[in-house]
């Protein structure tokens, strides 16, 4: 029998429904901000995680990084129902998109604290955010760093 | 490969195997979250394999120094088994470079190239860059073998194995070489050149077989003590 990897490490879609499951409890915390996903959402979520690896080429060994993303932008002002599984969807892919591009230099706790100031201080909620050149232009800023910026109204981001 | 069948060779039925699979899943991903210092829920499938692949080579190291390798992965859990695995290579990491010593201690005296980087810069960078954690599978910066060819080299397994391996043969022939004057194997390695029309120090040429080809020894070249 060949130890074959790819076979055993990489989510099946039978394992999609185990995924859902987990995501179901966080309900339970997210309620607090009035988010909340439906068996079909979180299906769907479970299903964008296993597709966003296998596009990624990486395999997830601990607990899946989505629970963390969901903790952390629970609490974004700019996050609604109506917008809170499609956010997701693109957090999901954005998050390991970066973690390739950055090769691996930066922690999951980090890219997702980036993620989250840049959602919620530079784009405010805009789903723009996930566009091509956006993601690039987040690439640049997690690489090289960013200028010191102030926001259109003349506020720092940092003092909010 | 060499780990691929672990379960398979020691002749394991399937289900015996199958939970070794689980078993070894399950120490792969603590070695991964260790990997990447707790930091990451996921890494590349490239870099998983690698480490999978470490850790099987730790087993098969383990196994291969037991009686009844069957017996022991029927009766030690699969993440034992690779923990112990990963010590004894490290311990032959501590003990080979005991080994390496007494061949500087006996080395050809020569101005061959390929030997003299080989024992000089190839052999020590193994021994700095070896990661007996993640990638004991593997040559380190030696990426392929050393540039000195052997007389029988076997170059079916990597790792501290084959450093092993490459050193115990290394020193018998220092051994054999040693009866030799130093200027009669520099006259030997210069025909060699001038037969190639090439520099003798830029060969890479193995020196005993060299040796025994001059005295007209039966092929394949063996030392003298290797011959039956």
């Amino acid at each position: 029998m060949d130890f074959q990897l790819s076979s055993l490490l990489k989510p099946s879609a039978l394992a999609d429904a185990d995924t859902a499951r987990e995501l179901l409890a966080l309900n339970e915390e997210t309620q607090e901000y009035g988010l909340e996903l439906t068996q079909e959402d979180a299906l769907a979520l479970a299903e964008t995680r296993r597709i966003a690896l296998e596009a990624s080429g990486r395999v997830e060994f601990g607990t899946p990084v989505i629970e963390k993303i969901i903790r952390t932008f629970s609490r974004s002002r700019y996050l609604y129902q109506y917008d809170y599984a499609p956010v997701l969807h693109e957090l999901l892919e954005a998050f390991f998109q970066l973690k390739n591009e950055t090769e691996d230099r930066f922690s999951d706790d980090d890219l997702i604290d980036f993620l989250f100031d840049c959602f919620e201080y530079r784009y405010r909620g805009s789903l723009e955010m996930f566009r091509g050149r956006e993601i690039e232009q987040l690439r640049g800023i997690l690489l090289f760093g960013a200028e010191d910026e102030e926001n259109e109204d003349g506020e720092d981001p940092d003092d909010e | 490969m060499m780990n691929e069948s672990v379960p398979a060779r020691a002749g394991l039925s399937a289900e015996e195997s199958k939970r070794f699979q689980k078993e070894m899943l399950w120490a792969l991903s603590e070695q991964l979250g260790r990997y990447t210092a707790g930091e990451s829920s996921s890494v590349l499938s490239e870099t998983a394999e690698k480490v999978l692949e470490s850790m099987l080579y730790c087993v098969s190291v383990e196994l291969s120094a037991r009686p009844d390798p069957a017996a022991a992965l029927r009766e030690i859990p699969a993440a034992e088994l690779f923990r112990r695995g990963a010590e004894r290579v490290k311990s032959m990491t501590a003990d080979l470079k005991l080994l390496y010593r007494q061949v500087l201690n006996t080395r050809i005296p020569t101005d061959l190239i390929a030997y003299n980087e080989t024992l000089d810069g190839a052999i020590p960078g193994f021994f700095k860059t070896y990661d007996p954690e993640y990638a004991a599978h593997e040559n380190g910066a030696l990426t392929g073998f050393p540039d000195y060819p052997l007389l029988n080299d076997d170059q079916s397994r990597g790792g501290i194995l084959y450093m092993e391996s490459y050193l115990e043969q290394l020193l018998r022939e220092n051994r054999f070489c040693s009866r030799y004057g130093k200027n009669y194997i520099r006259a030997v390695l210069l025909l060699h050149g001038r037969s190639c029309h090439l520099d003798y120090r830029d060969l890479i040429i193995n020196i005993p077989e060299l040796l025994l080809e001059r005295e007209g020894a039966p092929k394949p070249y063996r030392l003298p003590e290797d011959a039956i």
